[in-house]
């Protein structure tokens, strides 16, 4: 079966991803996940949890080019597209491509840049391709930005608009490693040596492949049934200020099939909607009651609705 | 800064604690106003306290404080009251007692317990006011309550607080039509349900058994309701409309009193005691409770409410003192002339005080002297009356010793029962038998609806004369005063109807007020006829007349109670109907009915699958929890999921999962 093939293939990159950051391997199905569903990951967490590392460790595995941008307060446009610079012996101008013309981008700290800087990842990720001095110029395909930020209660950060969050199509956070993993961290090998040796273990193209059985999955009409049923009622409860989009509907259909493929199957099921609902449409709701914590609130969107 | 922390306090309290302390405060408002300083003061202390504890400001106190609060509690009841049983007493223990529980309240039951019984104190306000503003004022603390039930039913960090306002208004809209149909449909039991005792400080305004002067004039400023009256028949003359209550025949030289209270019925035969003429007067009465016995009526009454008696002045006084408001239905003869030549007993009639009024008997006795028949006295009195500087005046001198005399004269300034009391003395003093008879008298029309509202204001005194060969004869001696001997200029109205309007029109902001007044008044007669009122009469009539069609003349209780059933089970099935859908389970999948009956199985076993809880998940707790069943359940849910959420579902499949149901017994 090519089902069969492709979530071994998939449960060998999740295994060979773990051995570097370990103890989080739900953590890196739904990374992968939001790659199959050929969507962008928002990592949001605090510093030191090992968001870069798994980033990284993504790209390796994935045997993808892999380009870092730290964002700060003073990053411009240019710094992350690229820029023309005159070159004397040619006699003309030439274009120094940027960090962005790369198959995975690690934005790190997404929110501590200037929405000018932000706007020109953001607008990248939703085109595939950037304009630069009247210039189209398309990216790599696959494309994946991994944005980490930090939580908006850190001081010195720009947080992400509503509709710039959108275009992620899943958010995670990391948290605390636990005892055992936080052992095995403490007294292993430092994680950049491992990293450094750290092969493939996919061939190019074969994401490719991946990405197409992730949106072979089929969907029936049950399932569409329930996903209907939980747009309808996150526009219709109290608890949030404007319900779910289309394009959110979209986005937890995408990941919920994709889902579906780590699990390997070739349908989704009501239960890998609710695995990847939380991630998918946290970012995406705002909750009335200020103290609320929006995991907790979403629960209650999920246990509001019963499956039909 | 200090704003913010405390507005920080009121988001981090319990919500549901606030909305019932809000709900709690309010119901407790009106008794507020009643209860003795002694229990109401404690109870806003406590509530206070627990305000003050879900904003962290202060701890509860501890078990022993607690005990030694219920005491002094208790205490404070008992001293205030004398009692602890009783409908005041029993109210302020309630509500301090309810008080003291908010010291205790920690677990989620105690919230229950403690909403439960705000409801209960909201049933208590209606054992003293049920007025139309109290039963909307009520309402609002019925939604309060609601609330607090629904943010404590529900989880407090994600519902925003509006959310559960809108909920229990929600709440209450829904059970409007249930609480209709019992509130119609549910018989009522004749008379109170239980008899309130009387408590003492509820006395009524309105006229007492006695009168002495300045009791009725101290009437003559309320505006309040005495009663209302509809007629069915024309209305009769302004100077016919005498609404006859107490009647007073023992006189002390200051207040007239009844000796007899409960003086034996005397039976009504209409045609032998009096003749009647003219058409008789159809009425029905809806009296506002005044504490006392009797029900008011035209003269002369030809009939006599249900629980009442005649008494032989042909009082109409009921079997229990008027606690509530009461709705009779009266016919009366305006046009009479008692038959009978003789009373029984003429001694009563004639009683005076020994030593009072010496100069008004000589006056008798003179007037008496100049003319040959009693009729004639009668006439010569009222002319003196009219003729001496005689003046009606809401404002009387007081009168000391020998009221009498005094007024008779040196002051000549009196209102009704001054002049009532001199005219009666005036005839016993002359040897004619009379007494003083107490009532309304007049009304007015609600012109916006058709009844007729008589005030306190309008309370009255007139007399009654006995004259030979002619029987009780009613005299009114205020009649006889001139216009311009009368100072106020409503009083004129009443009391010479036919000068009424000669006086100065009223200008348009009197006019839209007193038209403001009477559709007060008609809205208040409509709770009252439709809500306060609905008693087993009313309820025959209207259910008689909603079913007339449907050959129901006279309902029975058992009738209402299966209508009663019958309209709750249409209710009911309306709901039913909306939240099963019938309808829509038509194209129900049948791989999800052969599911669903896997799961009824299982779940009469105590594995109830939850309707969030996806296949995968369920089959693995079921498994988990039968692990001899782990491989019929695992099939069972692959075959569904198959059908179910797999592309191509097959026939072959769906048979072998119906087959695979049907084989899984628990």
């Amino acid at each position: 079966m090519q089902n069969n093939e492709s979530t071994q293939r998939l449960d060998a990159i999740v295994a060979h991803a773990s051995q570097v950051v370990l103890g989080k391997q739900h953590e890196i199905r739904l990374a992968l996940t939001c790659l199959l569903a050929r969507g962008h990951l928002l990592i949001e967490d605090l510093p030191g949890v090992g968001k870069t590392t798994l980033a990284h460790v993504l790209a390796q595995t994935l045997g993808l080019q892999y380009q870092r941008i730290q964002f700060t307060s003073d990053l411009l446009p240019a710094d992350i597209l690229g820029v023309s610079i005159f070159d004397k012996s040619e006699q003309g101008f030439h274009f120094h491509p940027g960090p962005v013309f790369a198959q995975l981008i690690l934005a790190d700290e997404v929110n501590r840049a200037t929405p000018k800087a932000q706007s020109a990842l953001l607008e990248a990720m939703e085109e595939g391709q950037v304009t630069i001095e009247g210039k189209t110029r398309p990216l790599p395909d696959p494309f994946f930005v991994i944005a980490t930020q930090n939580p908006t209660y850190q001081i010195g950060t720009f947080p992400l608009p509503e509709s710039q969050l959108d275009r992620f199509l899943m958010r995670i956070s990391l948290g605390y490693p636990d005892a055992e993993a936080e052992r095995a961290l403490l007294t292993g090998d430092d994680r950049r040596e491992i990293l450094k040796q750290h092969r493939a273990c996919i061939q190019p193209g074969q994401l490719a492949e991946l990405q197409q059985a992730a949106s072979n999955v089929h969907v029936a009409d049950a399932l569409l049934d329930y996903v209907q049923a939980l747009l309808d009622i996150s526009r219709r409860s109290p608890q949030f200020t404007h319900g779910l989009s289309p394009r959110a509907g979209l986005a937890l259909l995408r990941s919920a099939k994709a889902w579906a493929l780590m699990a390997g199957r070739d349908h989704a099921m009501p239960e890998d909607v609710q695995t990847v609902m939380p991630h998918v449409v946290s970012h995406r709701l705002q909750a009335v009651a200020e103290s609320s914590q929006g995991d907790k609130t979403l629960l209650t969107l999920l246990q509001d609705v019963a499956i039909p | 800064m200090n704003m913010s922390g405390f507005q920080q306090r009121v988001k981090q309290a319990k919500a549901e604690n606030l909305w019932l302390l809000a709900g709690l405060a309010l119901a407790f408002t009106p008794h507020f106003l009643r209860l003795p300083l002694l229990v109401m003061l404690p109870s806003i202390i406590l509530l206070c306290w627990r305000l003050l504890f879900e904003l962290r400001y202060l701890a509860l106190p501890p078990r022993t404080v607690r005990w030694l609060l219920t005491l002094v509690g208790i205490l404070a009841t008992w001293i205030a009251f004398g009692t602890l049983v009783g409908r005041q007493a029993g109210v302020g223990l309630l509500v301090i007692m309810l008080c003291l529980k908010l010291m205790e309240m920690n677990a989620q039951r105690d919230v229950g317990v403690v909403i439960g019984l705000g409801f209960f104190v909201v049933i208590t306000v209606f054992l003293f006011d049920q007025s139309i503003f109290m039963g909307l004022y009520m309402l609002l603390v019925v939604t309060l309550l609601v609330t607090a039930l629904t943010a404590f039913s529900r989880d407090q960090s994600v519902i925003p607080q509006w959310a559960n306002l809108q909920k229990a208004g929600a709440i209450l809209t829904q059970a409007l039509p249930l609480a209709l149909l019992l509130f119609f449909l549910f018989p009522r039991i004749p008379g109170p349900l239980w008899s309130l005792p009387a408590d003492g400080t509820s006395a009524g305004t309105g006229l007492s058994d006695s009168m002495s002067p300045g009791s009725i004039s101290q009437l003559s400023d309320n505006d309040s309701v005495a009663f209302r009256v509809q007629f069915d028949t024309p209305l009769p003359l302004p100077k016919k409309r005498y609404w006859r209550g107490p009647v007073l025949t023992q006189f002390d030289g200051r207040t007239w009193s009844n000796p007899y209270p409960q003086r034996h019925a005397i039976h009504l035969s209409m045609n032998s005691q009096y003749q009647v003429s003219g058409t008789p007067s159809l009425y029905t009465v809806t009296l506002e409770p005044h504490q006392q016995r009797w029900l008011f009526a035209l003269d002369l009454p030809a009939m006599i409410p249900p629980d009442s008696h005649l008494s032989d002045d042909y009082e109409i006084i009921a079997n229990q003192p008027v606690r509530q408001l009461v709705r009779y239905s009266m016919r009366s003869f305006t046009d009479y002339r008692l038959a009978k030549d003789d009373i029984p007993d003429i001694l009563p009639y004639l009683q005076l005080p020994a030593e009072s009024g010496i100069q008004a008997r000589q006056l008798a006795q003179q007037l008496r002297q100049k003319v040959t028949d009693n009729a004639a006295f009668v006439q010569t009195v009222l002319n003196y009356i009219a003729e001496q500087p005689f003046y009606y005046t809401r404002q009387p001198p007081l009168l000391l010793n020998d009221p009498v005399d005094a007024f008779l004269f040196n002051s000549r300034r009196g209102f009704c029962e001054h002049y009532a009391s001199a005219f009666v003395f005036l005839m016993r003093a002359a040897g004619v038998p009379a007494r003083v008879v107490t009532g309304y008298q007049g009304g007015e029309m609600n012109p916006q609806s058709d009844y007729f509202i008589v005030r306190q204001s309008d309370a009255h005194a007139w007399t009654e004369v006995w004259l030979r060969g002619e029987g009780w004869r009613r005299i009114d001696p205020t009649a006889v005063i001139p216009a311009e001997r009368i100072e106020n200029q409503q009083d004129l109205a009443r009391i010479l109807p036919e000068m009424a309007g000669a006086g100065a029109t009223p200008n348009w902001l009197k006019k839209i007020g007193r038209q403001l007044s009477f559709s007060w008044d008609r809205i208040n007669h409509t709770w009252n006829q439709w809500v306060v009122n609905y008693n087993t009469q009313r309820q025959q009539d209207f259910l008689s007349h909603m079913f007339a069609s449907a050959g129901f003349d006279n309902i029975n209780w058992q009738e209402m109670i299966s209508l009663l059933v019958a309209g709750m089970t249409l209710v009911m099935a309306v709901v039913a109907v909306y939240l099963l859908r019938p309808w829509q389970r038509q194209n129900q999948d049948p791989a999800q009915m052969a599911y669903e009956r896997f799961c009824q199985r299982l779940s009469r076993r105590g594995m109830q699958r939850q309707p969030t809880e996806g296949p995968l998940d369920f089959a693995r707790r079921a498994s988990q929890q039968y692990p001899q069943r782990a491989r019929e359940i695992n099939n069972i849910t692959a075959l569904y999921e198959r059908q179910r959420y797999a592309p191509c579902p097959t026939q072959g499949n769906l048979q072998r999962l119906q087959r695979a149901v049907r084989d899984f017994i628990v």
